[in-house]
């Protein structure tokens, strides 16, 4: 089928009121692909690559995706092993039990919860990966173990069972990304991550979309 | 965490247009809002931050729109004349990635509450005009002087959880290259690792120092940036070599 970078995918950004939606959708144009942006959860159940943005508080975003039915539109196409990308709040929200949401559970796709930072404060900046586990997701290519990310989140994904496939930050050492089926969720924002963002998410259109 | 420390590049707007601080007294035009945008943005520096300073009361729609029509790879932060929650999903909506607070913060915290639950805390920098007189350090209002201790408030904002971050404003030495006040960092000492952003007047050498401390997340400039294209370059190396270690290794992949 040939990678990602080399063909022109159609790129669904569902807008579920959250945030940074534009900043994502000019990301995916940027690199070559097709846009497309809706709430709409027939769309969502069927385009070739779902992205959930999200810049905010899972609270509101837990409302907002319920209130539209694309809670359940996601866990369909989890179901048929469609392609989905979720982008900090938007990897949350493929979670389950959420404490900024009081514990309310997000889509539960991917068997995880999300918990309040140890230290208390935000991880506000940019952070290196976890480059062995990188390689060993197949997510690596182009990239180095300098390649730095931008993190901005109070809240963090956090996984018990073993067999859920993890990449981790360095310095601190949180969950980054989460890989289940060709379902991938980023804690931290590659749209901002400038060169490497551009180059991790080409690596993830094409494991997503293989 | 002692490493990835930011390099912050701020761009202030009035009144129409980007315009080059001198004291928060005196202002220039600089270039246009698209150009120094882009130039930032290929030079990688880690954010930036856009801030109305027109003192109006409500957002500048002509901003929005040039802002909007520019993709960014860079993280920014926007600030000035927001005062709701609406306000705020218009500057995501155009592009933003979170919003800086001064006023609102300093006057009226439940409307910080009510953006605060739509963004997180992780979302708001609050921007803290100082000033220091007779090494005296005060609040700056723009109607005169607030008697409140600038780092009481700074350190209420932060334990009460209204903001991620706070950008500590040298106001009468913004503009000004080398003329940060002296002793202004000592008296945030203390503060939670990786909280504070370091603002107005500042040289390069005194950048290096605030990168060494334990309070600091970010370095911030202004006009020294619109210098040259390259300038961005030039400070990060100046800096990655005074403060090893302390800023992220520039790598493009």
């Amino acid at each position: 089928m040939g990678s990602a970078a080399a063909r022109r995918l159609t790129v669904e950004i569902v807008d579920y009121g959250v945030g940074n939606v534009h900043s994502v959708a000019s990301f995916f144009a940027t690199l070559g692909h097709r846009v497309e942006v809706s709430d709409a959860s027939d769309k969502i159940k069927t385009a070739e690559i779902v992205v959930l943005p999200g810049v905010g508080s899972a609270r509101t975003a837990l409302g907002e995706l319920k209130k539209r039915s694309l809670d359940d539109a996601i866990r369909e196409r989890h179901g048929d092993e469609l392609p989905i990308v979720g982008i900090c709040l938007g990897a949350q929200v493929l979670l389950g039990p959420n404490e900024e949401a009081g514990g309310e559970s997000g889509t539960s796709v991917i068997p995880g919860s999300v918990r309040r930072l140890d230290s208390g404060g935000t991880n506000t900046g940019w952070r290196a990966l976890d480059f062995e586990q990188l390689r060993e997701a197949g997510l690596n290519r182009g990239l180095r173990a300098t390649s730095t990310f931008f993190f901005n989140h109070e809240f963090r994904m956090h996984f018990d069972r073993p067999d859920v496939k993890v990449v981790k930050s360095t310095g601190p050492s949180l969950s980054a990304v989460v890989l289940s089926g060709r379902t991938i969720g980023v804690q931290f924002h590659p749209e901002k991550s400038q060169a490497s963002g551009r180059r991790f998410m080409q690596n993830v259109l094409d494991y997503v979309a293989r | 965490m002692s490493h990835g420390k930011r390099l912050v590049a701020v761009l202030n707007w009035r009144n129409g247009g980007l315009v080059k601080s001198n004291a928060h007294s005196a202002w220039r035009p600089s270039l246009r809002l698209e150009a120094a945008l882009r130039v930032l943005d290929r030079w990688q520096v880690d954010e930036i931050v856009l801030t109305d300073i027109s003192r109006n009361s409500s957002l500048d729609e002509r901003m929005l729109e040039e802002l909007s029509a520019i993709s960014l790879s860079t993280p920014l932060a926007v600030g000035g004349g927001i005062r709701l929650g609406e306000d705020v999903e218009r500057v995501l909506q155009a592009g933003a990635d979170r919003v800086v607070l001064e006023s609102l913060l300093l006057d009226d915290e439940s409307g910080v509450r009510e953006i605060t639950d739509l963004i997180g805390r992780q979302g708001v920098i609050g921007s803290l005009p100082v000033m220091v007189e007779s090494d005296r350090l005060s609040l700056w209002r723009p109607d005169g002087h607030d008697s409140r201790d600038p780092v009481d408030v700074a350190r209420q904002w932060i334990t009460r959880g209204l903001v991620s971050e706070v950008l500590v404003k040298d106001v009468v030495a913004e503009g000004c290259a080398g003329q940060f006040a002296s002793g202004l960092s000592n008296e945030f000492r203390g503060f939670d690792e990786g909280t504070l952003i370091w603002f107005g007047g500042l040289d390069a050498p005194t950048a290096s120092e605030l990168l060494e401390r334990s309070e600091t997340a970010a370095v911030a400039f202004g006009n020294i940036l619109s210098h040259s294209e390259l300038a961005a370059v030039g400070l990060r190396k100046h800096l990655r070599r005074a403060a090893p270690g302390r800023l992220r290794r520039w790598s493009p992949a």
